[in-house]
């Protein structure tokens, strides 16, 4: 590691797009200034870590998952959040666009019918479900039972994002 | 179409056109460039986000809204160039589910929430600034607190600022 001693308002120059200043020193604090190209992505090291962290533990799912979703979902369609969701009180999956903070932008894409060419959600596996919904954990699916998976399930998703004004 | 087999699933046949593309990876597992996407259920608002390059790694997603719904993503214009994205309605947004031994713990990931660009299928997981946001926020809290407030005929007045806040920052073009 490269070690560099620099006084208030010097900095340190990173190639040839990014530029680091010490911009104050407060006893143990320093603040820094940096610049760089809107696509090198900065952060402070714990955030970025954390997420990594969080992100490992989030693909570890522990045991059965299946009946951790199931509990999980029987408490999302309790009666109290009920009034929430749209006219079948256990699709989660679908958004009601009237339950939406949605703009005039965005509103209409949530609620729209599913655009054509698009194949409706089918049931994962029709006919023989021995115990409710639930998929059994690690369950080897059969050549008949396809997992539904086409760009409807994306639009299940939120449309919610707004574009960052520049910075001066 | 590809067959990958999976821990989870089995044996899935995946198409080409079904695949998500994430050039930067996940935080963490930067290797991990396509996924697909799978319903749980045909009713679940858990969708998992199955990686093609190893069956073994699957993350389960759910729509941030479902449970904070003035949750906003601001997008960077270097996001919205790696998405490719013409118009903000074109991108979607889901976050990441840790779900421990307690389900009644689950918790979402705000703070890294994953976008999608609907039109090209590209997706990327963001930091957002928002301090508002952590990288565990109680689901079943937040759906409490939303409950709550529906039943008590508040949404509209607590909605409002969100609203003219999203609709002003929204811009068509």
């Amino acid at each position: 590691m490269l070690v560099l001693t620099r006084k208030l308002g010097e900095g340190i120059a990173i190639g040839d797009s990014v530029r680091v200043v010490v911009m104050q020193i407060k006893g143990k604090q320093v603040r820094l200034g940096i610049q760089a190209e809107a696509s090198t992505p900065v952060h402070r090291e714990e955030v970025y870590e954390k997420i990594k962290e969080e992100n490992l533990l989030a693909q570890q799912v522990v045991g059965d998952l299946p009946t951790q979703l199931e509990n999980a979902l029987r408490y999302l369609s309790s009666p109290a959040t009920e009034s929430r969701t749209s006219s079948s009180p256990a699709s989660f999956g679908r958004v009601d666009s009237q339950q939406l903070p949605s703009s005039p932008a965005t509103k209409g894409s949530v609620g729209d019918p599913p655009r054509s060419g698009e194949m409706p959600i089918r049931p994962r596996r029709p006919g023989h479900d021995g115990r409710g919904n639930s998929i059994g954990d690690g369950h080897q699916l059969k050549d008949s039972e396809k997992l539904p998976h086409s760009s409807l399930l994306l639009d299940t998703f939120a449309p919610i994002v707004r574009r960052k004004k520049k910075e001066p | 179409m590809a067959k990958i087999t999976t821990t989870r699933f089995g044996e899935i046949e995946v198409q080409e056109s079904d695949t998500l593309k994430l050039p930067q990876g996940l935080i963490g597992f930067p290797e991990l460039n396509t996924f697909v996407l799978l319903d749980h259920d045909k009713d679940s608002p858990f969708k998992w986000l199955q990686s093609l390059e190893d069956g073994a790694l699957a993350f389960v997603l759910i729509n941030p809204l479902l449970f904070y719904p003035s949750y906003t993503v601001e997008v960077a214009e270097a996001e919205v160039q790696d998405l490719g994205l013409v118009k903000e309605e074109d991108a979607v947004v889901s976050v990441i589910v840790t779900m421990p031994t307690n389900p009644e713990n689950m918790t979402a990931n705000l703070k890294a929430p994953l976008i999608f660009n609907l039109k090209n299928r590209l997706g990327k997981q963001l930091i957002l600034n928002q301090t508002e946001y952590s990288i565990r926020h109680h689901i079943m809290d937040e759906m409490k607190k939303t409950a709550g407030a529906t039943a008590t005929q508040a949404p509209s007045e607590t909605m409002i600022p969100d609203r003219t806040k999203t609709a002003s920052a929204v811009s068509l073009k």
